[in-house]
């Protein structure tokens, strides 16, 4: 996993809590890398499992309730720092309905070693579409909070609708959007 | 407090930690990008260099270079591939190939993967000229598309150079074989020289004898008529006179005279041919001589003859006033053989096989005139400037060198400053006339004008 998740949900963590309680966590979870991490640089995987582990074990909240809080923090933290996304004045079914063909492959030029998830659009209207989300990291709860902190974003009331059509060694989640 | 200091000790040493490795991450990368962008100038400098190598070689190559693709439509093409059609470069991008030559697209289409080679095609140039061209090339994938690598080579002027040597080969040929049987004719002629001498002398012989015989035989008729009246003679004089009735002695005389003169005008005729051999044998370039035409007409309709036995039947129009005109017999008889001989195809290639030659001769106060008419096909107009190029010729190859009529106007311009032109008589087909001046011209008559006459 890239550097930059971590670094970000260090911020994450720093913002709701404070620097101690950052340090408490990265030593609770006991990570190979020590928790040194820069963006540009690749991490074992594991280590954001390890993390997510010991902040639940320290707050009490279930590791996906973590996870989707922090996607919902991370969209935010991709507006800041991805300002040239943003600029087309999109609303939020073509702008996620662009991640797989326009976005990642952007992250992909950047990152030439990113790991990223593939997905699909289906049934994709004015009043909403279905976005399959495809993965071997089962980052689904992150993409979740994601596409949360993307409604927000654009200001638009959608409900939201999780399915698990696959959850072997491939998460496979279909996310139904309908404008409420 | 001491927890806290440590904690912050902690938390330092790992965003210091942090930094390092952002550092020396960043160290890498930097190192990376200048090796990638050492090695991509690298490339870059051979990509242009087989770039400006390609260019040079397509620039400069003795051929026309087509790329097309698929659609049979130019895409890249040479500087040479510009002159060859004609064409602007940006003219003939993306244009169809068929363009150039037609229906290659087919012929391409219907091609195997690989090399392939079409032969003498015809190219149009962009000012409808036609090339011959040699079509190399190679048919395959380029990426993912179809390619079609054409080299176009024009052949037009190697295969004129053939056809002149081909010509010039077979020409010489003809030349050699002339010259064998000039050899020939001139021993033959020599071989019956000779015993027609000496035939002729033995004629002549005769004749004399004959005579003498005939004035002896005179004076035995008067003897035969005196003795007559005495008795013991009259038996013998009446069994000379039975005989002389029964073999009618001045008749047989009369006829011994008349076959000794038909065997002189034979051996006169046999010479004469034999001389005429001669001088065909010979046709040097000599002197000036004045020559009667009309005779030479004669000459050569003799000579033609077994050429034009169920053919052509020729008839002739002479100027018995017609002047004496210097020149040289052998070359203006070859000129007139050569006229006469090929109204003779002419008059062979028609549908019937056959038709009339009709030959004229008239004269003003500067020169005399001789016209050769056919009744054969004529000359199409498109040709009629061609005739007399030296390898202009209609028949198929093998049958004449195309030398008869370029030969018959170098013999009349070059030697005896005439003129050989193609006019319209009424009820020919063609009609070549020859004009010879009565005396030698004056030098500043250029070739050019005359040249002139006889394009027109
Ligand atoms: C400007 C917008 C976005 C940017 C710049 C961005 C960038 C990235 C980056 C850098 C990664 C890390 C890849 C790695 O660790 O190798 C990532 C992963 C991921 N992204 Fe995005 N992303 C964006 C929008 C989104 C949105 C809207 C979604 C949700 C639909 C999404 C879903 C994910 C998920 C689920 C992953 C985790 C990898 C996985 O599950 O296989 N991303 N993205």
């Amino acid at each position: 996993m890239k550097g930059v998740v971590f670094v970000e949900l260090f911020e994450f963590v720093e913002q709701n809590y404070d620097v101690f309680f950052l340090q408490d966590l990265i030593e609770a979870a006991d990570l190979p890398s020590g928790g040194v991490y820069t963006a540009v640089g690749t991490y074992p995987g594991c280590e954001m499992a390890r993390l997510a582990a010991a902040f639940a074990q320290k707050t009490g909240l279930s590791v996906p309730e973590i996870m989707k809080k922090f996607g919902h923090h991370l969209f935010g933290r991709f507006v800041v720092n991805y300002p040239a996304f943003f600029e087309g004045g999109q609303d939020a079914l073509s702008f996620l309905a662009s991640i797989e063909g326009y976005i990642h492959r952007e992250v992909y030029k950047l990152y030439p070693d990113a790991e990223l998830p593939r997905f699909e659009i289906r049934d994709q209207t004015a009043d909403g579409m279905a976005l399959i989300y495809n993965s071997t990291r089962h980052l689904g709860d992150l993409c979740e909070g994601l596409i949360l902190g993307c409604l927000d974003h654009f200001g638009e009331a959608f409900t939201l609708t999780r399915t698990t059509l696959r959850a072997d060694d491939v998460s496979s989640i279909q996310f139904d959007l309908r404008r409420a | 407090m001491s927890d806290l200091v440590e904690k912050m000790n902690a938390i330092i040493a790992r965003e210091r930690a942090s930094r390092k490795q952002a550092e020396s991450l960043l160290e890498t990368k930097s190192l990376e990008l200048f090796e990638n962008n050492r090695q991509l100038q690298a490339s870059q400098a051979r990509l242009e260099y087989s770039i400006s190598v390609l260019s040079e070689i397509m620039n400069h190559a003795p051929d026309g270079v087509i790329l097309c693709t698929d659609d049979f439509k130019i895409h890249i093409c040479n500087r040479h591939s510009c002159e060859l059609t004609g064409h602007a470069h940006d003219l003939l991008i993306n244009q169809p190939v068929d363009k150039l030559v037609h229906n290659i697209s087919l012929m391409l289409n219907r091609t195997k993967s690989g090399n392939f080679t079409f032969a003498r095609q015809r190219l149009t140039r962009a000012d409808g000229d036609i090339r011959i061209v040699d079509i190399k090339g190679y048919k395959g994938p380029i990426g993912q598309e179809c390619h079609y690598v054409l080299m176009v080579q024009d052949i037009t002027e190697k295969l004129h150079e053939e056809q002149q040597h081909s010509k010039m080969a077979s020409q010489l040929e003809e030349a050699r074989r002339l010259e064998a049987i000039g050899a020939l004719s001139s021993g033959i002629a020599h071989e019956i020289n000779t015993p027609i001498q000496f035939i002729g002398d033995n004629i002549d012989y005769l004749g004399d004898a004959m005579q003498l015989i005939n004035q002896s035989y005179q004076r035995y008729e008067k003897l035969r008529a005196e003795v007559w009246g005495i008795e013991p003679l009259r038996d013998l004089v009446a069994e000379i006179d039975t005989f002389n009735a029964s073999v009618d002695l001045p008749t047989m005389i009369r006829e011994i005279r008349a076959s000794l003169d038909d065997a002189r005008a034979g051996i006169r005729q046999v010479r004469d041919i034999v001389r005429l051999m001669k001088e065909f044998a010979h046709p040097g370039t000599g002197q000036k001589d004045p020559v009667n035409l009309n005779e030479l007409i004669g000459n050569v309709v003799t000579i033609s003859r077994n050429q034009q036995k169920n053919i052509a039947t020729i008839s002739l129009q002479l100027d018995e006033t017609l002047p004496q005109v210097p020149c040289r017999r052998s070359q203006i008889q070859q000129a007139l053989l050569n006229l006469v001989l090929n109204a003779i195809d002419a008059v062979a290639e028609t549908q019937s096989g056959s038709g009339e030659i009709a030959i004229r001769t008239c004269h003003d106060d500067e020169q005399v005139h001789l016209f050769i008419s056919d009744t054969g096909n004529g000359i199409p107009p498109a040709l009629r400037e061609r005739v007399f190029d030296p390898f202009f010729t209609t028949k198929p190859v093998g049958k004449g060198t195309g030398q008869g009529l370029a030969l018959a106007q170098d013999y009349i311009v070059t030697g005896h400053q005439g003129r050989l032109s193609l006019v319209e008589i009424e009820g020919y087909a063609t009609t070549f006339r020859i004009s010879l001046p009565l005396r030698a011209p004056d030098m500043n008559l250029s070739d050019q004008e005359v040249e002139h006459d006889f394009v027109s």
